[in-house]
């Protein structure tokens, strides 16, 4: 038994070891950025990539960019219980966008890294928050995040491509892309109601935490834009029965392809020029 | 609770503890242990489900003791028939009950008279198939003087619902797993080491096989009429892999777990798709199940004695009740019949037992006839499992018809088809391993006489770190089997 025992625990240190070094390439490429947070700001921007090119441009406004690539609102939700919690914060501006409440985002989401900002409240029990907190740390027992450390080992054999920016796209090129994005997002018939439960959760906390709720629509190219026509998972329509204010910026660059870097992301070049816009909207002193 | 989930990850190592460090003094807390953990591990599916294993080890167990006090032939046949309706009620209660009232409805309408359905919103209880044969073959053993019943009974709600096999087998005899429970266990470093290994094995089978295969099989046979014919060829390859690996990788973890407690349970499967027929394939293929049917079913029935007549006969009921054991679908007993008019004319010309041995023992290459055999083999069952996998009838005709187009002679194509080809090379590699090792116990039962210790770690680091970082962890990938 004796030996049994030396092996077996010989075995699970090796394995120790390898999750370690996986930890550490998970922390520095996935968790780090996503974990930091400016908690002195009185107004937030909650939003997926699409808010995510603003950097921290938005400070300049007085707004702290907390957006993250792929978050969804289940996310958000999760962070804006922790802003209510631990900042003054006093205005949020959330992304309303088209696909917001598309049933996609039910599993291409970030419920792995926003579990940082879950409150003891949001577990259903030690039990689960544990097991949550875990998962993280011990990244063996976590295969959805695998992914990460698979790219990061590639990225030693093969050497990333650079993206080509949207305006140099051909014609055909552009409307493939964006025919390939709107199906991905948009193939589905009705909105997730788990994401719109979580959406009027938001709503009804900043309600009762006497927040100022702010919609906004990001800006689209106009190939892509026509490629949506009207198809929409009306994440704005639940804001203005609300009465809370929407911003749509989705025509503001039909004809600007130069501000993109894809069909439905703006590059730096489109950023700076959108935030110049928001400063009418939303200029905010720190 | 799942083999292949953090919640076992947990549950194992804890009962492991308790039982050898804690409990090992008595052997009857240690028994008494291995109870309340099978529970537990059971009831982590429903709680409620806990009542159904209880009533029947207790039915059983007491009709046991009845039966040994009884000396008149009557009161004894009475008294199995008691133990038969009540088992086999449950089992037609609840995997059946839907079935035969839908036909009924079905066969009245067709001749023109409506009856209302009812059908009930049942819901089967894991594994009551394996539990209920291994119950009904304790009952059966003491009917016929084969077996001395327990008065020892949490031995016996033990035995019943020994954690390792209680859900998906193999399906243990009394004569096999009950003395266990008797005998002192003691700790074997081999067996232990051995056990872990086919753990592991049985991991790699069901998370980077099976699971991946799922993906593909699910994908083409769902979509069946959308596909060429060579992309549902593929379809059913994926199929014939994904059972495979799926069953046999519950089989190879609930013998490994049992090693560790110091249990032998019996082999269920030896390396099938390397069968050179269809009476070699049914040998080697859950064969706790097959030799559950052959003992209790089909020679009792006559086996293979008596006219032709009755030969043919015995074969079609013991093949259609497999089909039909797996699940009330005709496509069942549509696959258990095509299994059985594939024996049929083995067992005619008494060709049925020609290959007893494993294939090419001691060589590397199988030679050009053994491989034509197992290729022809492997097609047949490949064509069976297009039945078992199917919706309905209909499903695995059209599927079948979709086969023989022309669209047979072109490449496959499907979405994935890239992320296929990795799961295919998988396929490859994993039954070069399997061949290798085919005169084993299974297929890295013999790894320590091979490979020294640091190459022996390696390649068990390399098999957790692909499972790791290939294999698939949808949560909704139950075992197949679960459902029979």
């Amino acid at each position: 038994m004796k030996k049994f025992i030396i092996n077996i625990a010989s075995f699970v240190f090796i394995l120790l070891v390898i999750n370690m070094v996986f930890y550490a390439i998970t922390y520095k490429t996935y968790f780090k950025d996503y974990e930091k947070v400016g908690l002195t700001f009185t107004s937030y921007l909650l939003a997926d990539s699409h808010g995510t090119p603003l950097n921290q441009l938005t400070q300049k406004l007085g707004i702290y960019n907390f957006s993250a690539a792929s978050d969804s609102y289940f996310d958000m939700l999760r962070k804006v219980k922790y802003l209510v919690k631990n900042t003054p914060v006093k205005q949020i501006i959330i992304s309303v966008d088209d696909h917001s409440l598309s049933p996609y985002r039910e599993n291409t989401n970030n419920l792995e890294r926003s579990a940082f900002y879950m409150i003891k409240e949001d577990y259903d029990s030690i039990f689960t928050g544990g097991i949550n907190s875990l998962k993280k740390y011990i990244v063996l027992f976590n295969p959805s995040i695998r992914g990460i450390i698979r790219s990061y080992l590639q990225s030693f054999i093969i050497k990333k491509t650079e993206m080509k920016q949207w305006s140099l796209l051909s014609k055909k090129q552009k409307h493939h892309n964006s025919k390939e994005r709107f199906n991905y997002q948009f193939d589905f018939t009705h909105p997730s109601i788990a994401l719109t439960s979580s959406l009027e959760e938001i709503i009804d906390l900043c309600k009762i935490s006497n927040i100022e709720l702010i919609g906004i629509q990001f800006p689209l190219t106009h190939i892509y834009y026509d490629t949506i026509k009207n198809n929409s998972f009306h994440a704005d329509e639940i804001f203005r029965s609300h009465k809370l204010k929407v911003y749509d910026f989705r025509e503001l660059y039909l004809n600007h392809d130069e501000y993109f870097m894809n069909q439905d992301h703006l590059n730096l070049n489109g950023s700076k020029h959108f935030i110049d816009i928001l400063t009418n909207s939303f200029a905010h002193p720190k | 609770m799942l083999f292949n989930s953090i919640d076992f990850v947990v549950f194992l190592p804890i009962v492991f503890i308790l039982y050898w460090f804690v409990f090992n003094k008595n052997l009857n807390v240690q028994n008494y242990l291995i109870v309340v953990a099978s529970y537990v591990f059971y009831g982590w599916w429903d709680w409620r489900f806990l009542a159904l294993i209880l009533f029947s080890t207790i039915v059983d167990y007491s009709i046991g003791i009845a039966l040994s006090k009884q000396k008149t032939p009557e009161k004894r046949r009475l008294l199995l028939w008691v133990s038969i309706l009540v088992n086999l009620g449950f089992l037609g209660f609840f995997k059946y009950f839907n079935f035969f009232i839908d036909n009924f409805v079905a066969a009245f309408s067709f001749m023109g008279i409506q009856v209302s359905s009812s059908s009930l919103d049942i819901i089967l209880p894991v594994g009551i198939s394996f539990y209920t044969f291994q119950t009904l073959s304790y009952t059966i053993d003491i009917y016929r003087n084969k077996l001395e019943p327990t008065r020892d009974f949490v031995s016996f709600c033990a035995f019943v619902s020994f954690f390792p096999q209680l859900v998906a087998g193999p399906i243990e005899r009394a004569t096999n797993l009950l003395p266990q429970f008797y005998k002192k266990r003691t700790f074997d470093y081999q067996n232990a080491v051995n056990g872990m290994r086919q753990i592991l094995w049985g991991l790699m089978k069901k998370i980077l096989i099976a699971d991946n295969c799922a993906i593909y099989a699910n994908l083409i046979f769902n979509n069946s009429a959308d596909y060429s014919g060579s992309t549902l060829v593929l379809g059913a390859v994926f199929f014939t892999f994904q059972i495979y690996c799926d069953f046999s990788g519950y089989s190879d973890i609930a013998i490994g777990t049992s090693k560790l407690f110091g249990f032998n349970l019996k082999r269920n499967f030896a390396f099938p798709y390397f069968s050179r027929d269809i009476a070699e394939f049914w040998r080697r293929w859950h064969i706790s199940l097959s030799t559950w049917f052959r003992d209790y079913v089909y020679i009792p029935l006559g086996g293979s004695r008596g006219s032709m007549a009755n030969k043919i006969r015995n074969v079609f009921i013991i093949f259609i009740v497999s089909g039909f054991w797996h699940g009330a679908n005709w496509t069942f007993m549509v696959w258990g019949a095509l299994n059985a008019f594939y024996f049929i004319p083995l067992l005619l010309s008494s060709r049925n037992r020609n290959h007893l041995e494993v294939v090419a023992r001691g060589r590397y290459f199988a030679g050009f006839n053994n491989s034509i055999h197992m290729l022809l083999t492997f097609m047949m069952v490949v064509f069976a499992w297009i039945f078992f996998r199917a919706e309905n009838i209909n499903h695995a005709l059209s599927y079948i018809f979709g086969i023989f187009s022309p669209s047979l002679l072109t490449v496959p194509v499907f979405a994935g088809m890239k992320k296929a080809v990795l799961t295919l090379i998988f396929i490859t590699i994993f039954m070069a391993v399997e061949w290798l090792g085919r005169d084993m116990q299974f297929a890295l039962a013999d790894l320590q006489n091979h490979l020294n210790k640091p190459i022996r770690w390696s390649a068990y680091l390399f098999i957790v770190l692909t499972i790791y970082f290939f294999g698939n962890f949808s949560e909704s990938i139950e075992f197949i089997y679960f459902q029979f």
